[in-house]
C-alpha cells in the first residue's frame, strides 16, 4: 500500500504484459524465455545498449505525456502522433534554414517544434471546445492530415538538392550534442526529461494543474468550483501538443546521424507509433503521483485500462 | 370482483441499506385510475418499478389475476401486460416515432417491420384517439407529445396495466387536460392506470382510488369522491410534531440576499422557476418546501451562479450577482452547499486537502505566486477543517471515495462554512446521511444564523424545513404559492401546499 502501490501496479502490469506475449508465442513454437531474454539483452545489454534504449524512449516518453495529459483532463488525446510530425517539419524548418548563432540556434529549433506541435492540436482543441467534435474522432482525422501535409513539405519545400528523399540536414548548429561518443543519445534527452518534470509540477503543483484534473475527475464539481472548462481543455491539448511538438523536434535535431534524415516519413503508419505511444502511457500515468508526494492513489478508473499494456521504462521511472 | 393484480406484503431493501417499502399491499382492479399520493422518498417508484418487472421485491408477492408470478424484468411484465412510463424518457431523440416504437421488439430488422406496423400503429392511435406525427424525429416534436409516443411505446406491447410516473411534471396546463382526457378513454377500453404524482389537485381530479404512501408504508386508502385535500395531505406528510432545534431569539437584520421576479429555464426547456421574489434576512433560516422537481434545484444553480437567469434580478448586499459566474457568487460571499455532494460538492479521487479547496482553489489564501498551490497552507487548512467539523478520516491526503457519506458532507460542509460567507445556501444538506451527521449539520446551520448570517435553506425534507426554519416558503410548479414565518403553518397546511392546493382553497 501507500507509496509502493503505483509501483506495484506497474510491476503487475509488466507482468501481465510479459505473461500474455510469452502464451502468443508459443503455438507458433517460439521460446519465450529466449525471445525475453534477447530483448532484455539488446536493451539493457552493454552500456550502449542502455544509451541506445534511452534514445528511443525520449520521443516515446513525450507522445506518452500527450495522451498523459489528456486523460488527466477526461480526453482521450490521441493526436501525439500528427502533432509530432508538425513539430519535426517545424524543426526542419528552424534548424536548416535559420542561419543562427549556436546555442539560440538550438533553443529556436526546439521551440519551432514544441510550437509547431501545440499549434497542430489546436484546432481539434477548439471544436471540442466549441462545437463538441469528440477529440478521438478529429485528432486521427488530424494524424493523417499531418501525415501528408509533411510528406508535402518534405518533397517541395524542404528536400535536400541532390538527394530528394530526405529533408535538408539540421545545420550543425541546432544540433544538441551526442552524450557518448558512438551513441545516438543526445542532450536532447534531459530537454525531454525536464518538460515532464515540469507538466508534474503543473498538474500537481499549480492551481491550473488543479482545475485540469478536477475537469477530468468531475466536469459538474469543476463547474460548481468555477472552472472555466474550456480554458482547462485548451491547457490540456496544449500541453500535449508541445511535448509531441517536442517529440518531433527531438528526432529532427536530437538523433545522430546528421539530423537531416527522414528516412522513416515514407514507411511509418500513423497508427505505428501512435500504438507505441500508449505502452508508455501505461506506463506514465501510474508514475504520475500528487504532490506534495502522498499515499492517496493518484489514478483515474480510464487509466487502469492501459495498465494491462506491456511496459517498461528505463527513463521515466526516474521521476 | 378480484383485483386484477395484487402486490402483498412488498417490502424492499437497497444494496445500500436504504429500506424503501417496509410491507405495502397494493390492489389494482380492472378499469381504474389508481392515484398513487406521496412525498419524496415515501417509496411510490419503488412499488411500481417492482410491478413493472425492474426491480425483484425484497420480500413479498404479486398476484396476477389470482396467480402468483415473478417478473425477472420488465419484458416479462410486459408480456403480463404491465407497462411504465418513466420520468426520464427512453426515446431515441434523432428517430421517428413510428422507429422509436418499434424498437427494442423482437424479429426482423427495424425497416422492413416498419412496413408491417404502420397500419396498426395508426389503428392503435384511432383506438386510444391520439394524434401524433409518425415519421418525424421525435426531437422536433414537443415534451408533450413526446410523452404520448413514450406512452404508445408502451400500450403498442398490448398493456393492460399502464404506470405513468409523475407524467405531468413537464407539461403545461393544456397538455395536462389532453393527457387526462386520454387516460379517461383507456379506461374506458378497460385498461388500468397507475398515476403516480405528489399533486393533489390532479389526483382528486382523474382518480377513481387514492393510495397514500409515506416512509415505505401505506398510510391511506380512499375512494377519490370521498377523499379531501385535507385528509390526503395529512396523510401524505402525517402530523408527527417537530421539536424545533433551540436558538437564541434574535430579531432577523436588514436583507442580504433578494430576488426579484426570478425566471430560470429547466432542463427540458420550460421554465422551471417561473417569477420568485424572496428575501433572506442577517439571522434567519428561510426554508424553502416543496416535493422535488418543482424548481428548487434551479432556483440554487441560478444563485449559485451555475445556471442562466431569464429574467429578474438577484441582489447580495444591494449588489446584483452577475449571472454565471460562481467565483464572483463566491467572492461576494455566497456559500453553496450543492445538492448533490458527489456531484457537484466534491471530487471522489481527490484527496481530502484538495477537497477542502475546492470552489477556494483560486483564493489568494492558498495561492503563492505565479499561481502556484501553497501546499503547506493548503494541509494545515485540511487538518484544521477535519477537526473542527469532526470529518472522520485517516487523514487529509486519502481519497474522499475512502470516507463515509456523512464525513463528504461534513467536508462540504465545513469547506462551505468556513469561508465566512454572507449567505449560505443550503440545498438537501442533509439528504442520505445518518441520524448523527444530520443532527450535527442541522445544528452548524442554527450556529450560522445565531451568528447572524443569512441561511437559505431548500429541502424536500419536510421535518428539517420546520425544525430549522424562521420562514417558510412553499415552492409548487416554479412559483411560491405562500411565504410565512415558520409558525404560521400546521403540517397539514404544508402538505397541502405542496401537493398544490392554495390556502384560500384549502377552506
Amino acid at each position: 500500500m501507500g507509496r509502493a502501490r503505483p509501483l506495484l501496479e506497474s510491476a503487475l502490469a509488466i507482468l501481465v504484459g510479459l505473461i500474455a506475449g510469452g502464451l502468443l508465442m508459443l503455438p507458433f513454437r517460439y521460446d519465450p524465455l529466449r525471445a525475453y531474454q534477447a530483448l532484455f539483452r539488446g536493451a539493457f545489454g552493454t552500456a550502449h545498449d542502455i544509451l541506445e534504449t534511452l534514445a528511443f524512449a525520449t520521443p516515446l516518453m513525450l507522445t506518452a505525456l500527450t495522451f498523459a495529459v489528456g486523460v488527466r483532463a477526461g480526453l482521450f488525446n490521441i493526436g501525439a502522433e500528427g502533432q509530432m510530425y508538425v513539430g519535426a517539419i517545424s524543426a526542419v524548418f528552424a534548424a536548416s534554414l535559420l542561419p543562427l548563432p549556436p546555442g539560440i540556434h538550438i533553443a529556436v529549433a526546439t521551440l519551432a517544434g514544441m510550437i509547431g506541435g501545440a499549434l497542430w492540436s489546436l484546432v481539434p482543441a477548439l471544436l471540442k471546445i466549441w462545437r463538441g467534435v469528440h477529440e478521438v474522432i478529429s485528432t486521427i482525422m488530424f494524424n493523417w492530415i499531418a501525415f501528408h501535409l509533411v510528406t508535402y513539405l518534405a518533397i517541395y519545400y524542404l528536400a535536400e538538392p541532390g538527394r530528394a528523399e530526405r529533408t535538408r540536414p539540421a545545420l550543425p548548429t541546432a544540433r544538441y550534442p551526442v552524450l557518448a561518443e558512438g551513441s545516438t543519445l543526445t542532450a536532447v534527452i534531459f530537454v525531454a526529461v525536464l518538460f515532464c518534470l515540469a507538466v508534474y509540477f503543473f498538474l500537481w503543483g499549480t492551481r491550473f494543474g488543479y482545475e485540469l484534473r478536477l475537469v477530468g475527475e468531475n466536469p459538474e464539481a469543476a463547474r460548481y468550483a468555477g472552472v472555466r472548462i474550456g480554458q482547462a481543455l485548451l491547457r490540456s491539448f496544449l500541453i500535449g501538443g508541445l511535448a509531441a511538438g517536442l517529440a518531433g523536434a527531438s528526432q529532427i535535431i536530437g538523433r545522430p546521424p546528421a539530423g537531416p534524415c527522414m528516412p522513416r516519413w515514407g514507411t511509418w503508419s500513423p497508427w505505428a507509433s501512435t500504438a507505441s505511444a500508449w505502452p508508455w502511457s501505461a506506463a506514465t500515468i501510474p508514475w504520475g503521483g500528487s504532490w506534495p508526494p502522498s499515499s492517496s492513489e493518484p489514478f483515474s478508473t480510464a487509466a487502469g485500462l492501459w495498465n494491462t499494456t506491456p511496459a517498461w521504462s528505463p527513463s521515466w521511472s526516474a521521476l | 370482483m378480484e383485483p386484477f393484480i395484487e402486490m402483498r406484503g412488498i417490502h424492499k431493501v437497497y444494496p445500500d441499506g436504504t429500506v424503501a417499502l417496509r410491507g405495502v399491499d397494493f390492489r389494482l382492479y380492472r378499469g381504474e385510475i389508481v392515484g398513487l399520493l406521496g412525498e419524496n422518498g415515501a417509496g411510490k417508484t419503488t412499488l411500481m418499478k417492482i410491478l413493472s418487472g425492474l426491480l425483484p421485491p425484497t420480500q413479498g408477492e404479486i398476484r396476477l389475476e389470482g396467480r402468483s408470478v415473478r417478473f425477472r424484468n420488465p419484458s416479462d411484465a410486459l408480456r403480463a401486460g404491465i407497462g411504465m412510463v418513466h420520468q426520464i424518457f427512453t426515446l431515441v431523440p434523432p428517430y421517428t416515432a413510428l422507429e422509436n416504437i418499434l424498437l427494442g421488439q423482437e424479429g426482423s430488422a427495424l425497416w422492413l417491420r416498419k412496413e408491417q406496423a404502420y397500419p396498426r400503429v395508426k389503428r392503435l392511435l384511432e383506438e386510444v384517439g391520439l394524434s401524433i406525427p409518425l415519421d418525424v424525429p421525435v426531437e422536433l416534436l414537443p415534451i408533450g407529445v413526446q410523452q404520448r409516443v413514450e406512452i404508445l411505446k408502451v400500450l403498442y406491447r398490448g398493456t393492460r396495466v399502464l404506470i405513468l410516473d409523475e407524467p405531468t411534471s413537464a407539461l403545461t396546463p393544456l397538455e395536462v387536460d389532453e393527457l387526462f382526457k386520454f387516460m379517461r378513454r383507456l379506461k374506458e377500453g378497460g385498461r388500468s392506470i397507475v398515476f403516480i404524482t405528489h399533486k393533489l389537485r390532479e389526483v382528486l381530479e382523474i382518480c377513481d382510488r387514492i393510495v397514500v404512501l409515506r416512509n415505505g408504508l401505506v398510510t391511506g386508502e380512499v375512494q377519490a369522491d370521498k377523499a379531501t385535500p385535507e385528509l390526503l395531505a395529512e396523510r401524505m406528510v402525517g402530523h408527527a410534531v417537530v421539536p424545533r432545534v433551540s436558538r437564541s431569539p434574535r430579531p432577523p437584520g436588514e436583507p442580504i440576499l433578494v430576488v426579484r421576479d426570478l425566471e430560470v429555464m429547466g432542463d427540458l426547456g420550460v421554465p422551471a422557476v417561473r417569477g420568485v421574489s424572496f428575501e433572506v434576512r442577517a439571522g434567519e433560516i428561510f426554508g424553502i418546501a416543496g416535493v422535488e422537481g418543482n424548481g428548487q434545484s434551479e432556483l440554487a444553480q441560478a444563485l449559485g451562479g451555475l445556471r442562466p437567469i431569464r429574467r429578474g434580478e438577484i441582489l447580495l448586499d444591494g449588489k446584483p450577482l452577475p449571472p454565471l459566474a460562481p467565483i464572483e457568487a463566491y467572492r461576494q460571499g455566497i456559500s453553496h452547499i450543492p445538492e448533490d455532494r458527489l456531484r457537484f460538492g466534491l471530487a471522489l479521487h481527490f484527496d481530502v486537502a484538495e477537497n477542502s479547496i475546492l470552489s477556494r482553489q483560486w483564493e489568494a489564501l492558498f495561492l503563492r505566486g505565479w499561481g502556484r498551490l501553497d501546499w503547506p497552507r493548503i494541509l494545515a487548512f485540511a487538518a484544521e477543517l477535519v477537526q473542527r467539523f469532526q470529518v472522520l478520516t485517516p487523514g487529509v491526503r486519502a481519497t474522499a471515495r475512502h470516507l463515509s457519506g456523512g464525513n463528504q458532507q461534513k467536508l462540504v460542509v465545513g469547506r462551505e462554512l468556513s469561508k465566512e460567507p454572507r449567505l449560505i445556501l443550503a440545498v438537501h444538506p442533509t439528504r442520505g446521511l445518518d441520524v448523527a451527521s444530520t443532527a450535527y449539520i442541522r445544528e452548524l446551520l442554527i450556529r450560522m444564523r445565531d451568528q447572524g448570517k443569512a441561511v437559505l435553506l431548500i429541502s424536500a425534507d419536510l421535518d428539517e424545513i420546520l425544525e430549522l426554519s424562521d420562514r417558510i416558503a412553499v415552492m409548487y410548479e416554479g412559483k411560491f404559492l405562500s411565504v410565512g414565518p415558520a409558525e404560521a403553518f400546521s403540517r397539514t397546511e404544508i402538505g397541502m401546499l405542496m401537493g398544490g392546493i392554495l390556502p384560500q382553497e384549502q377552506r
